[in-house]
């Protein structure tokens, strides 16, 4: 079962790779940067963006793909996007980083390789990338939903450059706000309960609540010891995604990381 | 006018008699003489019946009638008067008083018309803790109070150490409990995607019998109750038959409240124990919760006891701190002042030293 599966992963990786390299003018070196096998961009639209994707290339030494196709024929949508990534974009100096558009499923992934996970995370990176260009993509204009994209890509990749740290996480030196007010009141709270225990360590008085000291051990007998099964109480709690983080084993494979959605 | 106490003289050279504490028997601390408990008792019985005939002489001459006020008749039912058979003194003391010092020779004096009848107790347990071991006791309770103030020590003094015999009710009770629990057995059950608890709710009744002894209540409006608590336990192995003996040399009160208006106090606690006793049977379940006791008293039988306890009295910027000792364990109790300035800045201090810290555990945390 698991040899079929396999099998069928290489095919469908072969086909979609075919798809894709036979609906391309295709460069000796590598696959152009936009994939439009779904047929959903005029030529010129996707000549403009591949224009737009190369700049943006050649300025964070980096590669960008994007693929709009009619199906992936019922393969894992994450494992298809990684496949891509994995055999057209992982020569980026910095990284490289794939948008997969299933069209029949309408269903897109994002997959950044190692280095580009360091740069977008799946915390921070990610969800931001995801928030930038998804209306676009839902409201059918796939053209702005690529640049949208392509320009998040940019920012992100500035952000990291200009800070020397991803997006989402603090320049080194910074205050975070939101810990430095928990560790505020918190530290306040544990004053304020240390004044209290070390203000009641000045007395030992205290009411005598109980005689336990007083219990003849040997006298206890229990006489009665009935118990009856009432109900049973469900209770459900979510685990949490993890803030939409998914690397490694956990969807994407390779130390890929990425994310994606329905539109 | 005949002698209405009884001061106990050494039959050897005349000096005052103290039981020391830690001592079986009755000590002459100036020619070191020391007697036997029943041998005193003998010798000084008819001393002591002299005294209550010559007591109530005094009592029946209390012309109440002839104050012509109301509250000069309350007055005269508290305050007594006693001649001190040492130096022949008249002493004033209230009606619970059993045992004190003239305040004019210093004579140890004892009033043996309070111990008769319902008064007398069953049981004392004699001091075994000296006056220089309730100083050391005070000294070291000092210690390891950060907040004490730094003057303190240097500047307070301690104003009066009176050893105190305590009335105590002792309540001895054979009890049948039974109680009703809410309890709940948790099941986790971890899924990919969610923590299922499944949460198992029981009736569990519990019902069983146990014996208490001898807990202690105090009998006296003076002593406060939480002072009294806080000194327990007692080890009831030292405890003898009372004799009137092991109050010389010491200060001592009669009850001045009932034993039936003690029980209540004795009555929650043996439940509050109960129900401590028959959760310690729901050990397999992850909560519970009381519904219901109900105790029933089997049997109840009280007896009266006499505590010894230690009291200590100390100044402080005009106000008493009153520290107390159990005169058997040694076990010190009271309250310390604080210094108010201290007690802002410390927890500052730590506040100021822990916040950076939590704040970088929140960040490793992240």
């Amino acid at each position: 079962m698991r040899n079929a599966q396999c099998v069928m992963r290489n095919v469908i990786s072969f086909i979609l790779g075919f798809i894709l390299l036979a609906g391309q003018v295709a460069s000796a070196e590598r696959l152009a940067p936009v994939t439009d096998q779904a047929k959903v961009m005029k030529a010129q639209e996707v000549e403009l963006l591949n224009q737009r994707i190369k700049k943006v290339e050649q300025a964070h030494k980096i590669e960008i793909g994007v693929a709009f196709v009619k199906s992936i024929k019922g393969q894992d949508i994450i494992t298809a996007a990684d496949d891509f990534l994995r055999e057209n974009f992982n020569n980026g100096k910095n990284g490289g980083i794939v948008l997969l558009v299933d069209m029949g499923s309408r269903k897109y992934e994002i997959t950044t390789d190692t280095r580009m996970t360091e740069i977008i995370t799946d915390n921070s990176g990610v969800p931001a990338l995801k928030e930038s260009f998804q209306s676009d993509l839902s409201a059918g204009n796939y053209f702005g939903a690529v640049n949208n994209f392509v320009d998040g890509v940019d920012e992100l990749l500035t952000y990291y450059e200009t800070n020397g740290v991803p997006y989402g996480q603090r320049k080194p030196g910074e205050i975070d706000p939101m810990a430095a007010v928990v560790a505020a009141a918190t530290a306040i709270f544990l004053g304020v309960f240390i004044r209290s225990i070390l203000i009641g360590s000045m007395s030992n008085i205290h009411r005598a609540m109980a005689a336990i000291d007083y219990l003849k051990k040997k006298s206890v007998k229990i006489t009665e010891n009935r118990d009856t099964f009432l109900f049973m109480n469900v209770q459900r709690r979510a685990k949490s995604s993890g803030g939409g983080k998914r690397s490694g084993g956990s969807g994407h494979s390779g130390g890929f990381g990425g994310g994606g959605g329905s539109f | 006018m005949a002698d209405s106490s009884v001061s106990y003289k050494c039959p050897n050279c005349g000096a005052p008699l103290s039981f020391l504490p830690g001592k079986k028997t009755v000590t002459c601390e100036y020619c070191g003489t020391e007697f036997e408990v029943s041998a005193i008792e003998e010798l000084f019985r008819d001393k002591q019946e002299s005294a209550v005939h010559a007591a109530e002489a005094q009592e029946a001459k209390w012309a109440t009638e002839d104050a012509g006020s109301e509250w000069a008749s309350d007055e005269a039912k508290a305050l007594h008067a006693f001649t001190c058979s040492s130096c022949g003194a008249e002493l004033v003391c209230d009606e619970n008083t059993m045992a004190t010092e003239c305040v004019y020779c210093g004579n140890p004096t004892m009033i043996p018309k309070r111990f008769d009848g319902m008064l007398k107790p069953d049981y004392v347990i004699p001091f075994k803790k000296t006056k220089q071991e309730a100083v050391a006791a005070l000294k070291e309770f000092y210690k390891g109070h950060m907040l004490l103030p730094s003057n303190f020590t240097a500047n307070n003094r301690v104003e009066a150490i009176q050893p105190m015999y305590v009335p105590f009710w002792l309540f001895d009770s054979k009890i049948t409990a039974k109680a009703q629990f809410r309890a709940e057995k948790h099941h986790v059950i971890n899924t990919p995607k969610e923590v299922i608890t499944e949460i198992s709710v029981y009736n569990c009744k519990r019902a069983g019998t146990m014996s208490f002894e001898r807990i202690p209540v105090d009998g006296s409006k003076r002593i406060d109750d939480a002072y009294m608590d806080s000194i327990e336990p007692f080890n009831y192995g030292d405890l003898v038959e009372f004799s009137a003996a092991y109050l010389t040399g010491y200060l001592a009160d009669k009850y001045d409240v009932t034993a039936e208006a003690c029980a209540p106090r004795a009555d929650k606690r043996v439940e509050n124990s109960a129900i401590e006793v028959l959760q310690g049977t729901l050990e397999d379940y992850d909560a519970y919760e009381l519904e219901n006791i109900a105790v029933v008293k089997d049997v109840g039988k009280v007896s009266y006891a006499m505590v010894p306890v230690w009291i200590l009295t100390t100044r402080y910027n005009d106000k008493p701190y009153t520290f107390m000792m159990n005169g058997q364990t040694g076990k010190f109790v009271g309250s310390l002042p604080y210094d108010k300035t201290k007690a802002f800045l410390y927890p500052a201090l730590c506040s100021l030293v822990l916040m950076p810290i939590i704040y970088f555990l929140l960040l490793m945390l992240n």
